[in-house]
């Protein structure tokens, strides 16, 4: 139960991290990006979003700066920082190698 | 009120925290509600819906603020870590660039604190650490008064306190160590013994070891023998063997049994080998003072009550038995005052010393830091400018003073650990207590407490000049003002103040060493072997005894090089010399009244050859001859100062004399007088002294001989020579080896010793002032560099600038010059009896040490100071 939740948890955090390698944005940004990106088939709460982002500030991954938007609200932006893309590469490599050797033992044939 | 302050910010850190992630979080939700009311949402659903998304709302928000908290906790330190190490790197920068400077604020540190540390950890062990005793706060140091001064008490005398003071709860006795032949330990050696009353040990309280302490019956008269030995004798001449029933000693001609081993730290007033019961055979006469009293107050009885108390016993012991020279008082103070003894005012000597130094240390590293800080100002400008907060500037000045100072304040650790792991070694038997001397941790931590100290100084005193630069930059980087130069003027003082304490303090001593080492002891003591043997109880009949000795003596003449031989019972340099009452016959009773003396005088039994041997000159009559030998009539000698005291303007020749130890009612004819050798306390003058024939009277020899060889080759290697032959005429003779010259040394070595710090203190303020003399000149002729400019222009000669530049530093120099004169005539009372042949105010100690810091002054500004007066006019007035 726990291996999964962290799964996830560090699942999240890479996304995340690869969704301001764009531009910085804020949560909900980050929120709809993800909703376009995966064709709504990712189901998560927001609020699991805000957590990663704190995390993800605390760990200065990201910086935070409050800026105002298009629409001229007051809005906390995001933004990459040199550790937050170093630590997206490892996430990002180690992820790619985890799905290729799930996928290929998931589809592998029952032996005789 | 800093952790107050820290606790607001960090409530006002929280409070944002908070606030900014509920402000995000209602952006948020208002962002879903928008997009969820474009997809075609009503208003009420789209929130409901917003709300739903967002996960447990209520919680999920707490739970955010809470990791918001931290967050802002956790990344508000590491910015003040990186801020700090930042800090760091800029401040070790900094240090880099002027690394003379760096260098040298660190070795100034390492040696102020080292020397403080030092003398701190020596003061707190030997004043400050308490005896190992039980009661040690009830514990009193008794004695007799004899002719007005403090003397030993007697063995009947001791036996009446015991037995009629209400007053001390206990009191006890204990001999000063005694020199005995020791065999059956690895080989037969010389110790030192010291006898015990029946309740000594109950009385302190300390515990053996090993085995038991003396039993109460086994400290009556008529006692068989038992010993308790030194932890210190038993690891090095037992083994340290647990098992000591089998473990037999030669002590005093008789056979003991080992019984117990008392812990090193046990020193009852001495530190002797071995302990042995002094009530199995006292001294039974009243007027003969052999013992130590230690006694016990009752509990809540005063000092003054016990004193009235034993005032009144000493009063009817001297009615009844007529003594009238013994007052009838009996003097008493603290057992810890009597232990730390004459050590307690050098040892404040030295303290007031350091004191001196540290202060020297901290003035001179604020100058350093100073004009270091001044030097920077500009650069400090530039950055107030640039929007530097003072509590960066602050912060940043005392993270670079820590830098320094914790490298200093390493250096003087270790420092301070050389130099006591180096008194512990040579300043042994100096001091009391040296042996377990270490560095303790309090010393370490008073270290890291005068280190932090003087880095809150420079740190607070650069900040607090600090606060005129944003003003400084304001004014267009003008100069420091009047008020910065009188700062500078009252450190410098301060410094050549302290400076000169110092140095007079250690200029008096130095000549006192100098008077000691250079004065005139009477006898030559360069090129003298020395071996003190004791003849075990093999040799029986005074006949026997006698024979041995010439045997040694002839035995120890063949050696090459020997150019005389002398024994003598002891020398002038042993402390444990034996004294007499002296009393001119006809007859007296030993029980006699001490007030029959005459005079109180030395007893040596000499052999003939003991003068040529030390060179001592014979000044009339003749020596001990052939012809005075047992049965023959007894003959004596007189010093010059016995011979002055007993028979002033006559002639001693023919004159009777007789010691008290003497048991021949008739005493001695005098047959010559030869000259004064001074004893041990060298600055005690010269004392009277009687010798006796060494191979007339054996039977007052007491045990312990001296063999004396005057030679002309190394007195060391001669020594390891008598014992070989003395060992080859009879192997269980006990022997130490030694010269003259070694002993005549270590009876000064407490005053080296202080000397040698003080001397090494000197040096140190010395050279602390040099620095910080041309460092402050240097400074202000660079900052005054315009103004030297215009002067020079407007016609100011170079040998104008010069003087007038040399005449502001001293006439600063002088100031601190008189006010440290006047503390100094102050402060080397203390001194006191360190000094010899020098007053405490001696004008000539003054005058140097007052010259010595105005020469180091003057040097120190000249080089600077030509340089002002070179400086060049149109460059100087275009530098800036």
């Amino acid at each position: 139960m726990t291996d999964r939740v962290q799964l996830v948890r560090g699942t999240l955090d890479a996304v995340v991290l690869r969704a301001l390698t764009w531009r910085p944005m804020h949560g909900f940004e980050i929120i709809s990006w993800l909703e376009q990106q995966s064709g709504n088939a990712l189901e998560i709460e927001d609020g699991t979003l805000y957590h990663a982002l704190v995390r993800l500030e605390k760990s200065r991954c990201i910086t935070a700066s409050w800026r105002v938007t298009e629409n001229s609200r007051r809005a906390r932006y995001y933004t990459l920082t040199t550790k937050g893309r170093a630590r997206l590469r490892e996430d990002t490599a180690a992820l790619t190698a985890y799905t290729r050797v799930l996928t290929r033992l998931l589809a592998a044939e029952p032996a005789k | 009120m800093m952790r107050l302050r820290f606790s607001r910010l960090a409530r006002r850190r929280d409070e944002r925290a908070v606030a900014e992630m509920d402000e995000e979080v209602a952006f948020h939700i208002a962002a879903r509600v928008e997009q969820l009311v474009r997809d075609g949402w009503t208003p009420e659903a789209a929130r409901a819906e917003a709300m739903r998304r967002f996960g447990s709302f209520d919680e999920t928000v707490r739970s955010l603020r809470e990791e918001a908290r931290n967050r802002e906790e956790r990344l508000s330190m590491l910015a003040l870590l990186g801020d700090i190490s930042q800090d760091l790197r800029y401040g070790a920068r900094q240090l880099a660039r002027t690394p003379g400077i760096a260098a040298g604020a660190i070795a100034i540190l390492a040696i102020g604190i080292g020397a403080t540390t030092a003398i701190f950890t020596l003061a707190k062990h030997t004043l400050l650490d308490p005896l190992p005793f039980a009661a040690q706060e009830r514990l009193v140091y008794l004695t007799e008064e004899f002719k007005g001064s403090p003397a030993l008490v007697s063995y009947p005398n001791f036996v009446d306190w015991r037995s009629q003071s209400r007053a001390f709860d206990a009191i006890e006795a204990v001999t000063p160590t005694w020199s005995t032949a020791l065999l059956g330990g690895d080989e037969p050696i010389v110790a030192s013994a010291q006898g015990v009353s029946r309740g000594l040990f109950q009385l302190l309280g300390v515990r053996p070891t090993v085995g038991r302490w003396l039993l109460p019956d086994e400290n009556v008269p008529g006692a068989p023998m038992a010993v308790v030995v030194s932890e210190g004798f038993w690891r090095s001449h037992l083994g340290a063997i647990t098992n000591l029933s089998s473990v037999r000693l030669n002590v005093f001609g008789a056979d003991a049994p080992v019984v117990g081993v008392m812990p090193a730290e046990f020193r009852p007033l001495a530190a002797p080998d071995i302990w042995f019961a002094l009530e199995s055979s006292p001294v039974r006469i009243r007027a003969a003072g052999n013992y130590y009293a230690i006694g016990r107050l009752a509990p809540g009885v005063g000092l003054d009550i016990a004193k009235h108390e034993m005032d009144g016993i000493a009063a009817r012991l001297k009615e009844l038995y007529g003594d009238d020279e013994l007052s009838a008082t009996v003097p008493m103070k603290m057992l810890r005052d009597q232990v730390i003894g004459s050590a307690r005012r050098p040892l404040y000597a030295l303290v007031v010393a350091a004191a001196f130094v540290l202060v020297v240390t901290c003035v001179n590293i604020t100058l350093v830091l100073l004009g270091r800080g001044a030097a920077r100002d500009r650069e400090m400008a530039v950055r107030v400018a640039l929007g530097a907060t003072r509590w960066r500037l602050v912060r940043q000045t005392l993270v670079e003073t820590s830098v320094l100072t914790s490298l200093g304040a390493a250096g003087g650790v270790l420092l301070a650990w050389a130099a006591i792991a180096a008194t512990r070694n040579y300043g042994r038997g100096q001091l009391p207590r040296l042996a377990d001397l270490t560095l303790s941790p309090a010393s370490v931590v008073f270290a890291a407490a005068a280190a932090g100290m003087t880095a809150i100084v420079f740190s607070v005193l650069p900040a607090w000049a600090a606060r005129r630069f944003s003003a400084n930059a304001r004014r267009g980087f003008a100069s420091g003002g009047s008020r910065s130069s009188r700062s500078w003027s009252i450190l410098v003082a301060v410094q050549a103040a302290a400076t000169v304490v110092v140095l007079a303090g250690a200029t008096l001593i130095g000549r006192s060493v100098l008077n000691v080492i250079g004065a005139k002891v009477g006898y030559d003591p360069s090129n003298v072997a020395v071996a003190r043997v004791s003849l075990p109880d093999e040799y029986k009949t005074n006949a026997e005894v006698a024979a041995v000795f010439d045997r040694i003596a002839a035995d120890v003449a063949a050696i090459p090089g020997v150019t005389a031989v002398g024994l003598a019972t002891n020398l002038p340099t042993q402390s444990q010399s034996r004294g007499a009452p002296i009393v001119l016959p006809p007859v007296l009773e030993p029980n006699s009244p001490r007030s029959w003396a005459v005079s109180w005088a030395g007893l040596r039994l000499v052999t003939p050859s003991y003068f040529s041997a030390l060179r001592i000159p014979l000044v009339k009559g003749r020596l001990f001859a052939a012809g005075d030998m047992s049965g023959a009539p007894s003959v004596a000698l007189v010093n010059q100062s016995l011979a002055s005291k007993l028979w002033p303007g006559q002639d001693p020749i023919g004159r009777r004399v007789r010691s008290l130890i003497d048991r021949d009612a008739d005493g001695a004819t005098v047959i010559g007088v030869v000259g004064d050798a001074r004893d041990w306390r060298k600055d005690a003058g010269d004392q009277p002294e009687l010798f006796m024939s060494f191979s007339q009277r054996p039977d007052l020899n007491a045990g312990m001989v001296s063999v004396v060889a005057r030679t002309s080759l190394s007195p060391s290697l001669v020594a390891n020579e008598m014992r070989s032959r003395i060992r080859a005429l009879n192997p269980r003779i006990p022997i130490t080896l030694t010269t003259l010259a070694a002993e005549v040394r270590s009876t000064d070595a407490n005053r080296r010793f202080i000397a040698g710090i003080l001397v090494a203190f000197a040096i140190v303020v010395i050279a602390l002032t040099v620095i910080g003399v041309f460092g402050t000149v240097s400074y202000s002729v660079a900052r005054r560099t315009r103004e030297l400019g215009v002067r020079i222009a407007l016609g100011a000669t170079p040998g104008g600038v010069w003087i007038d530049i040399e005449r502001r530093i001293l006439t600063v120099v002088v100031v601190g010059v008189v006010c440290g004169g006047a503390i100094a005539v102050a402060s080397t009372k203390a001194l006191g009896a360190l000094l010899y042949e020098v007053g405490p105010r001696d004008a000539a100690s003054f005058g140097a040490a007052t010259l010595a810091v105005l020469l180091a002054a003057f040097l120190a500004a000249l080089s600077p100071a030509l340089r002002a007066a070179r400086t060049d006019a149109s460059t100087a007035l275009r530098a800036e």
